[in-house]
């Protein structure tokens, strides 16, 4: 799939940050165009200002990297060579891990969250080996981690990668068709943990909590400890019976989780706004819950998951999820709830029938529609003016427009209009129709009719948001940089204190003393001080990274949905 | 024959509206065809004009301030009666008379120093048009109540569009109040109609000029594109608490709003890296 020159800078800093330049600078070749090995490594000796030729050995290493990352797409070409090309979806999909494994981590605990973080940091492994590596560093059975990963591809948040068919001239082919969610029938026996094992995993888990968990993709990548390494050659020796079904992260299931959330905001965000007494709280509440039984019986009755809408589900069936998932709240608070939703929630849910107690429909669209549109009003107010955004709605809700007819009825001077007509104009948020009434189309006698063409501003801001997004990585990149030596220092003084704490032959005060000591060597107020400043802008760059990413999701899941239909949404 | 002519006359001036033509040779006691010739001889020396009723041809006198104008003055005046308090454009009035652009801008002149005819120009238009003199001038040049001097009063709008705001934000937190517990009887209290927002703003005699309820109507639509009130599908309104909506993550970030995003990429003048921007942001958070 191309893509644009901002969105090819995001995927090539996200591969930075995940593997570093050799494998972004081959990465950002193959989001650029199809090419093969030869074509790979002859490019990377042609080098720009500045730039290191990576020599063909290295070139190998980045795209079996890719690979093991299912971010490459494997072809043919007319000579039947092979091709490789980045697929740059699956590239700003990583940028979606932490967020995912945070997702597992709410809905089946923190073993689950294990269980995803080593599957996000290692691309694809199988099931023994993903418990294995989660049990180097946490001390869970077995048992309940099988019973975790078996969760997880129950619900589909875990995906098997496609197997080998066949090969074509060396060439891979992958299956078609396949068993997606099915766990393997035998996995690899784990024996209890020995003491040996367990001292092993003390160390590995001390010097894990030295370092900052900001970032749940990087830990578990500094995780990869030389011990494990040692511990995963001795195991090697007998192969795994499911050595060859290999799991990846559903993203596309994560995403469809983001978008029920998404749907959650946009219906609950308004009902929050009668929260002034106590008893509207607990409305409030019964609506949310009301909405997350729908949610849970549209997702085990939709045929097509990733539907524009759902078939009419019946408040029986509402009222059973909500019984199965343990909801405390009544059929008749739901009935309630219901009606307060279809009638407040602007046509994400609507009453499509009276039978078994209501039917109704769940409209993603609709939600992702209003999503977009706040996100978009949100921008015009902040870049241009709040009287913009009046404009615009204006002309969204009745067409095309002349300048005359858009400053009598939003009651603003023709001079005012024009200029916020303008400046819309220039950013794409609106776009002008010249209709020439001659046909030789002289500028006296033609008039420009203003429309709405929401696809192509948010396409606009796709782009601007990869770049926003590629700013903030480069700038925590630098800043991370920057601050390597003050982390360095934390990390001495950590483990000079540990030390300490570790020995037998003094007492507690002196070893009080000497920590006090050492604190005042290596964490001098100053650096104190600037240690916390950067770990201030350091979370604010990620936080700021994740909500710039779940919008950036919303912008994309709008074009899809725009696309798929066949006749534009009425606007 | 003279005489003819002059009782004609002094027929029509008793005869204000004027006369049937068919029936002035009865009236005048000569045959149709007499009438008929004496008739055409006051068309030509401008005493009388003809005009047409209900089908009927009439004859009239000419009035005595018309008396003294040209052929191309009496075309454009006739034409500007027509028009009457809407106005007419200068180009229709070319087009519609076939003469010429200096004649017309000649008579026109004329007219004006005769205080027969005014120019005026609409609100947000630099259109001139034409109307007669006395003609009150109508809605659509004026602009109605919102206008003042041709020119849009912002400060009235603005301050309208608060106190329609104001009125059903005090309805809403009324309509909470009497219904505590039930969300749906809230909702249905807090809407209210164009017509009860404008008799509020009357009865408060909140502004000096005649207020309409279409006036408030129109308040009512641009609140509605602001995002402060919404509509139901009977054109009731309730106000929209303002306190749910959020801004978008995207506008927090400096890079949204930055002046020379455009220019902005890594190793070049303007880059991520040493952004001041960027510094600023993380430093005021």
């Amino acid at each position: 799939m191309p893509c644009g020159r901002r969105e090819v800078d995001l995927c090539t800093m996200i591969l930075e940050d995940h593997f570093g330049p050799t494998v972004a600078r081959v990465g950002q070749m193959c989001l650029r165009e199809k090419l093969t090995l030869g074509g790979v490594i002859v490019a990377m000796q042609r080098v720009k200002g500045g730039e290191e030729k990576i020599p063909p050995k290295k070139v190998r290493r980045a795209l079996s990297v890719l690979e093991q990352h299912n971010l490459l797409t494997i072809g043919l070409d007319s000579a039947y060579r092979a091709t490789y090309e980045t697929n740059p979806d699956a590239v700003q999909m990583m940028m979606t891990f932490p967020r995912a494994c945070l997702t597992a981590k709410k809905l089946y605990g923190s073993a689950a969250e294990a269980i995803c973080e080593e599957l996000a940091s290692k691309g694809r492994l199988s099931c023994s080996e993903a418990i294995r590596r989660v049990r180097e560093r946490l001390e869970l059975p077995a048992a309940e981690l099988k019973q975790k990963f078996c969760w997880l591809a129950e619900s589909q948040f875990l995906v098997r990668c496609p197997p080998i068919e066949s090969k074509c001239r060396g060439t891979p082919v992958y299956a078609a068709v396949w068993e997606k969610f099915a766990m393997p029938d035998e996995i690899a026996e784990m024996p209890d943990t020995t003491e040996e094992e367990a001292a092993k995993q003390a160390a590995c888990s001390m010097e894990e909590d030295i370092k900052p968990d900001i970032n749940l993709l990087k830990a578990s990548r500094k995780r990869k400890a030389p011990i494990a390494e040692v511990k995963k050659e001795e195991t090697k020796k007998k192969a795994d019976p499911d050595a060859s079904v290999l799991w990846q992260i559903n993203i596309s299931r994560f995403r469809r989780y983001v978008r029920d959330e998404i749907v959650l905001e946009q219906v609950c965000g308004r009902m929050r706004s009668n929260d002034e007494t106590g008893n509207s709280e607990k409305s409030a509440q019964n609506v949310e819950m009301a909405l997350r039984a729908l949610l849970k019986v549209a997702e085990l009755k939709s045929p097509n998951p990733d539907s524009n809408q759902t078939p009419p589900i019946t408040l029986m069936d509402v009222v059973r999820a909500a019984k199965e998932a343990e909801m405390t709240i009544t059929k008749q608070d739901l009935d309630w709830a219901f009606a307060l939703i279809v009638d407040d929630s602007r046509g994400i849910v609507r009453k499509a029938g009276d039978s078994g107690g209501g039917l109704f429909v769940l409209d993603f669209d609709k939600a992702l529609l209003l999503a977009v549109d706040s996100h978009v009003d949100s921008l015009i107010r902040e870049q241009i003016d709040s009287k913009a955004v009046r404009i615009r709605r204006l002309i969204r809700a009745r067409g095309y427009l002349e300048e005359e007819t858009i400053d009598k009825t939003v009651m603003m001077s023709a001079k005012q209009t024009r200029d916020l007509l303008y400046s819309m104009l220039e950013e794409n948020y609106v776009c002008v129709k010249p209709i020439g009434r001659t046909n030789d189309f002289a500028p006296a006698r033609t008039i420009g009719l203003y429309y709405v063409d929401q696809p192509q501003t948010v396409r606009t801001l796709i782009e601007s948001t990869c770049m926003m997004l590629r700013n903030i990585i480069v700038r925590r990149l630098q800043l991370e940089k920057d601050s390597k030596h003050l982390l360095e220092r934390q990390l001495k003084m950590v483990n000079i204190m540990n030390g300490i704490d570790a020995s037998q032959n003094i007492d507690e005060e002196e070893k009080r003393q000497q920590k006090a000591e050492v604190e005042d060597m290596y964490m001098p107020a100053d650096v104190r001080r600037d240690l916390e400043i950067f770990q201030k802008n350091l979370s604010l760059l990620h936080t700021s990274e994740i909500e710039i990413e779940k919008v950036l999701f919303t912008f994309r899941a709008y074009l899809k949905s725009v696309t798929t239909l066949r006749f534009q949404p009425p606007q | 024959m003279a005489d003819k002519e002059d009782a004609m006359v002094a027929l029509l001036q008793i005869e204000v509206d004027g006369i049937e033509v068919n029936e002035l040779g009865g009236k005048l006691e000569c045959s149709p065809q007499e009438g008929q010739e004496c008739l055409n001889r006051l068309l030509a020396a401008h005493k009388v004009e003809l005009i047409q009723v209900d089908g009927a041809l009439r004859v009239k006198m000419k009035k005595e301030e018309h008396a003294g104008l040209s052929n191309e003055e009496r075309v454009l005046l006739t034409l500007v009666d027509e028009g009457s308090n809407k106005g007419i454009w200068i180009k229709n009035l070319r087009d519609n008379s076939g003469l010429s652009q200096i004649q017309i801008r000649k008579a026109l002149k004329t007219l004006e120093t005769k205080k027969l005819i005014k120019a005026v120009k609409g609100v947000g238009t630099t259109k001139k048009c034409y109307m007669p003199y006395d003609a009150v001038e109508d809605v659509s040049i004026t602009g109605g109540t919102f206008y003042s001097d041709r020119q849009l009063d912002s400060e009235l709008v603005q301050t309208l569009l608060s106190v329609c705001v104001a009125m059903l934000t005090n309805r809403r937190k009324q309509a909470v109040d009497r219904n505590p517990t039930d969300l749906l009887l809230q909702k249905q209290a807090s809407f209210a109609t164009a017509g009860e927002v404008a008799t509020f703003i009357r009865d408060r005699k909140i502004l000096h000029v005649p207020i309409s309820d279409d006036d408030i109507e129109r308040i009512l639509e641009v609140a509605v594109l602001d995002g402060l009130i919404e509509r139901r599908s009977d054109g009731a309104v309730r106000v929209i608490d303002q306190s749910i909506i959020r801004s978008s993550p995207l506008v927090s970030v400096p890079c949204a709003l930055c002046p020379v995003a455009i220019d902005c990429a890594a190793g070049k003048e303007i880059n991520p890296c040493d952004c001041k921007y960027l510094t600023d942001w993380l430093a005021s958070k």
